[in-house]
């Protein structure tokens, strides 16, 4: 594996877009970088996290759960209130809300530590020293 | 490149529409009805919207809107319109109950005057705003400030006198907050309707505004459906008779207008929301059109359920006259080069903060 080391953005930048341009596929190039950059996502053309995913699953529990929950409590225990209907969806969208909000959240972190295989020790105490380094790793064939 | 109006010829052509509005009032709708106030609040609530969108990306020091500056700028020639068809309107504000039994606050002179005043000087501030910023004095900070409070209190004003208050002595301190959040949606939907003519640019400034605008409806649609949520549940869980008339008569289960009350969350929240949770469609023009077109017409039909219980409002009439005012607003959008001055300084082609492009991530 070929390591391309840089100091600044821009030239970080350029040479991603030279490796490209010289044959080298997106799969085959491994970057790190201090801070999130971007352009070099656009540059590779890398997928869109699967953390998504489980945000949205996360949410769509929590909407469920937050109506099935109230709805079926009310229905076990019947207590009529105010002439109101005993399962009434106004109040209990904001339990919905707010469950979606803690379940997709939740289900996020969650989703974070799968795609990254988090927590890997060994990928988090690395010892190669990057610091404030732009640096390319290039798979070879 | 077609006609461009100066100031002058526009309140020549404003004159016009409010005469041929005065002739349609009179033959369509000869007792007192709501058309025209619908029509007003809508193209008051969208040019001063897309102003005051401007006033807050300037204040906030954004660059995003730089280039839409000028075209929404424009739109402040709408207030002058909106002032003549207020005159013509006078004969229908007899719908209100307030009319006949006047009280300290709404009786005749007071209620026209003062929102001809504020009308006028919305006017004022919103140009002063709109010429300073285009130049780059260091002055629109203040009178985009000033135009902020001041369309806060307009609109808030329009909510509760032209809308709440035909429902006297029926109350929601929610209203008038709630009709200018919809004024804000509105102009920023025309903001995306004016970048439509924009589609076909690639370059990067174009690609940010649209982008920015798509960010922008999806935002304040569902900013919108908090409010129209809030006065709901609020009124539903305290169930007090005399505040659940005003919901029963228009969103109630057995309500005629009851279907319609979904059709405008829908229109306006939920259809945009899910369509617009892809960034892609955010940053198609075609679409984001399509779904200004869509929370516009759903904001028309909001106004129009707020007086249509109480009040007869010609579907017609009401078609005519904002088939003129959409006449109108692109004439002023159209004619914004000899409306307004040029925009002076760098138009900065690359968002800030980011750094995307090779030349933007090198050291300038």
């Amino acid at each position: 594996m070929e390591r391309l080391v840089y100091q600044s953005e821009h030239d970080f930048i350029h040479k991603l877009e030279e490796l490209l341009k010289s044959g080298v596929k997106p799969e085959q190039i491994e970057t790190r970088t201090p801070h999130p950059v971007h352009h070099a996502e656009e540059i590779l053309k890398m997928k869109p996290s699967n953390v998504r995913l489980f945000v949205l699953l996360g949410g769509i529990t929590g909407v469920a759960t937050g109506y099935l929950f109230t709805s079926l409590t009310a229905l076990d225990w019947t207590l009529y209130v105010g002439n109101k209907p005993l399962v009434g969806i106004p109040p209990y969208t904001v339990i919905a809300f707010e469950l979606m909000v803690l379940f997709g959240g939740l289900s996020g972190f969650l989703g974070l530590l799968v795609t990254s295989r988090m927590p890997a020790v060994r990928t988090i105490a690395s010892n190669d020293e990057f610091s404030d380094q732009f640096e390319i790793y290039v798979k070879k064939d | 490149m077609g006609l461009r109006l100066n100031s002058r010829s526009l309140l020549i052509v404003s004159l016009v529409v409010a005469g041929l509005v005065f002739l349609a009032e009179r033959l369509l709708e000869p007792a007192a009805g709501g058309a025209l106030t619908i029509t007003m609040a809508l193209f008051l609530g969208l040019a001063e919207g897309a102003i005051v969108l401007m006033a807050g990306a300037e204040i906030s020091d954004g660059h995003w809107h730089r280039q839409l500056l000028q075209s929404a700028g424009a739109l402040l020639y709408i207030i002058p319109a909106a002032m003549l068809l207020f005159i013509v309107n006078l004969p229908q504000l007899s719908i209100y109950p307030w009319w006949e039994h006047q009280g300290v606050w709404f009786n005749h002179p007071f209620f026209i005057a003062r929102n001809l005043i504020v009308m006028g000087l919305m006017f004022v501030v919103a140009r002063l705003f709109v010429v300073k910023a285009l130049r780059g004095d260091s002055a629109k900070n203040f009178w985009g400030v000033a135009l902020i409070f001041l369309f806060v209190w307009h609109m808030t004003m329009i909510g509760i006198e032209w809308f709440m208050s035909i429902e006297k002595p029926w109350f929601s301190t929610l209203f008038g907050a709630f009709v200018m959040v919809s004024g804000f949606l509105a102009g920023i939907c025309t903001c995306a309707l004016i970048i439509f003519s924009w589609r076909s640019r690639t370059d990067k400034a174009a690609k940010l505004i649209q982008k920015s605008v798509g960010g922008l409806i999806f935002g304040f649609a569902t900013f919108w459906a908090y409010f129209y949520f809030s006065q709901l549940i609020v009124i539903w869980y305290g169930n007090i008779p005399e505040e659940t008339g005003y919901l029963v008569r228009r969103v109630g289960a057995h309500s005629p207008y009851h279907v319609l009350g979904w059709a405008i969350f829908i229109m306006i929240w939920m259809f945009p929301f899910l369509v617009l949770l892809s960034r892609k469609n955010k940053t198609r023009a075609w679409v984001t059109s399509a779904l200004a077109i869509i929370i516009l017409t759903g904001i028309t039909t909001m106004f129009w359920l707020m007086l249509a219980p109480v009040v007869h409002v010609s579907i017609p009439l009401l078609a005519i006259e904002i088939g003129l005012m959409a006449l109108l607003t692109a004439s002023a959008v159209r004619s914004r080069e000899t409306l307004l001055p040029p925009l002076a300084g760098p138009v900065p082609a690359e968002e800030h903060g980011h750094g995307h492009s090779p030349e933007a991530a090198g050291v300038h």
